[in-house]
């Protein structure tokens, strides 16, 4: 019962995600594409939270600590660089 | 030299931070979050943690629980303004650039006066400085009402004085 | 009991995921996505975390994710303010001019 709710809730997600990557593929910006990657970062820490519940397997919730981390760095790392024009 | 009150805390936190992660008592596992935590602690410490940026003010535990709530209560307020003028068929948004002036005086104040604002309805930081703050506004009605945002009055009793 | 708690935080939290990508989809520039964008996240991840939070219980798994959601508090609209800095200098809006010239009128 509930693990069917969490595996509707992660297609619902991933759903979301392809929307989000016409958004990062049309976007006619830099900062368009960053806000969607940034969107579809969020989205797949849910989802891995979401797949380790399912599986009962908590390695997933730490590879899901690790992108959050990771998704941030990149955002701030690309943001930099349309600012600076350097890294 | 290596050791000091900077060392030693930060060694505590990132200790809490691993055994809440491992989540093991293992006698292998306590030791090994030791020794990482304390070198991790003796080098990052000194470029992390700078004395100028160190609040003057005792953080009061009661006021930061108090402004975490109104802000939970603020981001459920701002999600239901997005809903409305997202699934409106019509949008009707008026963005505006706008520069107030900035209330908080010290550097962690700021970062979360910052943050909050960004989670507050209708608005987003932009720039930030000691003097002013830009401000994105989705809506030109929002202007006039935002001296009076509950966060940042939270947010300057947290800072222990009256406005 | 505690699973129709656990299914309505759940789906609450996905119907503001969706909102946020409707959001960015229709909304006109940059700085009005990242509305879309900082709000409906922040509160779509914490509320689909949350109700796993209220499913697991205290426990390693609890922990891990209830340090996901600090940090998803923490970096979200610090990034979101980053990347609205790094447009305003060079981007154009949408009524067509740069926004730091509009930003100095007002």
């Amino acid at each position: 019962m509930i693990e069917t709710a969490f595996l509707v809730a992660a297609i619902l997600l991933m759903v979301n995600v392809i929307f989000c990557l016409y958004r990062a593929a049309v976007g006619p910006t830099p900062g368009d594409r960053v806000v969607a990657i940034n969107m579809i970062t969020s989205k797949t820490i849910a989802v891995m939270a979401l797949v380790s519940f399912m599986y009962h397997e908590e390695l997933f919730l730490d590879v899901a600590i690790t992108y959050t981390l990771i998704g941030y760095t990149a955002t701030i790392c690309v943001a930099k660089y349309l600012e600076l024009k350097r890294l | 030299m290596f050791f000091s009150k900077d060392v030693l805390g930060m060694t505590i936190i990132l200790y809490i931070f691993w055994l809440l992660i491992s989540w093991s008592l293992h006698w292998v596992n306590l030791l090994l979050g030791f020794t990482f935590a304390f070198f991790v602690a003796i080098f990052m410490a000194p470029e992390i943690i700078k004395k100028e940026e160190r609040p003057p003010f005792i953080a009061r535990g009661f006021f930061f629980l108090r402004f975490v709530f109104i802000l939970i209560r603020e981001i459920i307020k701002a999600n239901i303004q997005v809903v409305q003028i997202v699934l409106s068929p019509k949008l009707n948004i008026t963005p505006q650039f706008v520069e107030v002036k900035q209330v908080m005086r010290y550097p962690v104040t700021q970062v979360l006066w910052g943050n909050s604002i960004t989670l507050t309805p209708g608005t987003l930081t932009i720039d930030v400085d000691d003097k002013k703050i830009l401000i994105h506004f989705l809506t030109g009605d929002l202007v006039s009402h935002f001296p009076d945002n509950p966060v940042g009055k939270a947010l300057v009793e947290f800072e222990g004085r009256s406005k | 009991m505690r699973e129709i708690i656990v299914m309505l935080f759940l789906f609450t939290g996905v119907f503001f995921f969706t909102v946020g990508t409707i959001g960015v989809l229709r909304l006109p520039d940059v700085f009005c996505r990242l509305h879309a964008n900082t709000k409906s996240d922040t509160l779509g991840v914490g509320l689909v975390l949350s109700s796993l939070v209220l499913y697991e219980g205290l426990s390693s798994a609890g922990v891990k994710i209830v340090f996901m959601i600090i940090f998803i508090l923490i970096t979200n609209p610090t990034a979101g303010h980053i990347i609205a800095r790094a447009s305003y200098d060079t981007i154009v809006d949408w009524t067509g001019q740069l926004a730091r010239q509009k930003g100095g009128e007002e």
